[in-house]
């Protein structure tokens, strides 16, 4: 400024001028524009860490068909809970690495299988669901049962649980609102449905399954739900049930839209898809960035390997959508780049036999830890993300 | 955010006429350093898409990140005093006004989506609207509160740039 009035000298604002540059660069560079680091990864590389964390999935398996739930490897503890829910969605990754090829894993998957089909449970004419003895029944374990069954029946071309996989149908038909909204609980004590209960979850997981029944047994009308379920899924889900964000990254709603790819979709069910590709792909970026000292503190939290891996899926299935609908096909390149981006940092965080604490060997490698537990579905999510990825790099690769 | 009405209020919003016009009247000197400042703008713009591979980002982050700048420098012109008079060389001083963050950021983020022709457009149109402002009469203390109207649009068009990125795949 100058000394006798208001002015500022032309010195003055370049060194303003130089000062916010320095500035405006340094702070963006440790907050919204840090590098975004995608490790090179390769169609090899996913396969081997979906096979390494179905590995794990499968030596940790009991006799009785259930999957080790949680492991802790700081103080090795394996708690005794489970959920039936996660059991289901764990088959489905086992039976997606058997589809990819890794035979090997059908005894585990086929294990678990049976721990299902022991506990299922007629809940009106031809229509059965599946729990633990004297607990309600949830729509998200039969949705997932089925799907498990669906592609099983796919990957072996065996079609001995077509009577169940109708069965579990009409159950979720059962669960289904004329509006399309589905109930999670049938409530032993009543025998129907709680028309209270819904779940963010096990909407879109019926959803797939009801999209994949009818694939399987076209004439059946399995459509007629699923056109009805993904309508309220699209519209009114996100507001009715206020789940944030909004759209709610739902993968299972992406598994479904994928299966659904040459239905053609209406012009709101592909914005639909377009949001949730939106939720999923920013998602990578953001983590993307997390590439040590501030960045990291910036980019906060450190996923999980459940939470990051239904991400994966979540790309990897809209990208097939987005690979089939020209509507879509402007962010066909873009989901390809995120899913892989993702799946090589969520490998680069898979455990190692260099990289085993405890004990045992085997309830460490091919999991991903946080917090230093691991729990089912993070090896679960992470399979199938890593198949979807590496579908990408072989497609890159002819 | 994308098109022709999105790109010229991203750019004429984060290059606010009305702070130049205020500080200063106009003279070719001046005139010229804005025009240099533009077309440095321009010129960067053009390379935005190996200077964000050299950055490693991705056009929606970077979006983002520049939907910040504009955002945050459009709020500094609400909140902060007004700009002052200033002295010296009337060129430097003029490229100082145009070659700020907010418009090179803006430049970039305009060109990463709709082309560097959508730049050069919408940079001339910002340029041409600070030397009608400039000569123009206007009554005692319409240009103060032409810069804040330009500068509450900033802030929303910095807000939708942040969206615009968010929303991206």
């Amino acid at each position: 400024m100058s000394e006798h009035n208001d002015t500022v000298t032309a010195r003055r604002r370049l060194a303003t001028a130089g000062v916010a540059w320095l500035v405006a660069a340094a702070l963006l560079r440790t907050t919204l524009l840090a590098p975004e680091a995608c490790p090179a990864f390769s169609a090899d590389d996913a396969r081997a860490s979906a096979v390494a964390a179905v590995e794990w999935i499968a030596v940790n398996q009991g006799d009785d068909g259930r999957y080790l739930y949680l492991y802790n490897r700081e103080t090795g503890a394996t708690p005794d809970a489970y959920n039936l829910v996660r059991h289901a969605g764990t088959t489905m990754a086992v039976y997606q690495l058997v589809a990819a090829g890794e035979t090997q894993y059908l005894e585990a998957g086929d294990r678990a299988t049976e721990y299902m089909l022991a506990r299922m449970v007629p809940t009106g004419e031809d229509a059965a669901g599946w729990s633990e003895p004297g607990r309600d029944l949830q729509l998200g374990a039969a949705a997932l049962m089925t799907i498990s069954l669906l592609i099983r029946r796919d990957a072996t071309g065996d079609p001995k649980y077509d009577t169940e996989l109708r069965e579990l149908g009409r159950f979720m038909v059962g669960q289904q609102r004329p509006d399309g909204v589905m109930l999670e609980r049938w409530l032993r004590a009543t025998e129907a449905p709680n028309p209270e209960q819904r779940s963010r979850y096990a909407t879109g997981e019926a959803l797939w399954a009801f999209a994949y029944l009818h694939d399987t047994f076209p004439g059946e009308d399995w459509d007629d739900a699923a056109w009805r379920t993904l309508d309220y899924l699209s519209l009114r889900r996100d507001d009715e049930e206020r789940l944030f964000p909004n759209p709610w990254p739902d993968q299972w709603a992406a598994y479904s839209l994928g299966q659904m790819a040459a239905w053609d979709l209406e012009p709101h069910q592909i914005e639909y898809a377009r949001s949730l590709a939106a939720q999923f792909g920013v998602q990578v970026r953001w983590d993307s960035q997390r590439t040590g000292g501030l960045a990291t503190l910036t980019h906060p939290p450190e996923p999980r390997g459940a939470g990051f891996g239904t991400v994966l899926e979540g790309l990897g299935r809209i990208g097939v959508l987005a690979s089939t609908d020209e509507r879509l096909a402007d962010i066909d390149a873009a989901l390809a780049e995120r899913l892989v981006c993702g799946a090589a940092r969520l490998a680069d965080a898979q455990i190692t036999a260099d990289e085993v604490v405890g004990a045992d060997p085997a309830l460490e490698i091919g999991a991903w830890f946080l917090n230093d537990e691991t729990r089912m579905d993070d090896q679960q999510h992470a399979a199938s993300g890593m198949l979807f990825a590496e579908a990408v790099l072989r497609g890159a690769e002819k | 955010m994308t098109g022709f009405a999105a790109g010229l209020v991203i750019l004429v919003s984060a290059w606010n006429p009305a702070v130049v016009a205020e500080r200063s009247a106009a003279t070719t000197a001046r005139w010229l350093g804005l025009a240099a400042a533009a077309v440095a703008a321009v010129t960067i713009a053009l390379f935005t898409d190996p200077i964000l591979s050299g950055l490693d980002v991705s056009i929606p982050t970077f979006r983002t990140a520049a939907g910040a700048v504009v955002a945050l420098t459009g709020a500094r012109w609400l909140a902060g005093s007004p700009p002052r008079p200033d002295e010296g060389s009337a060129t430097l001083l003029g490229f100082i006004d145009g070659a700020t963050p907010a418009v090179v950021a803006a430049a970039m983020a305009v060109t990463a989506v709709d082309g560097w022709w959508m730049t050069v457009v919408t940079t001339a149109i910002a340029l041409l609207a600070t030397l009608g402002l400039q000569r123009v009469d206007a009554a005692p203390g319409s240009v103060a509160w032409l810069r804040r109207l330009i500068a509450g649009v900033a802030v929303a068009a910095g807000v939708a740039l942040i969206y615009a990125g968010i929303r991206a795949v």
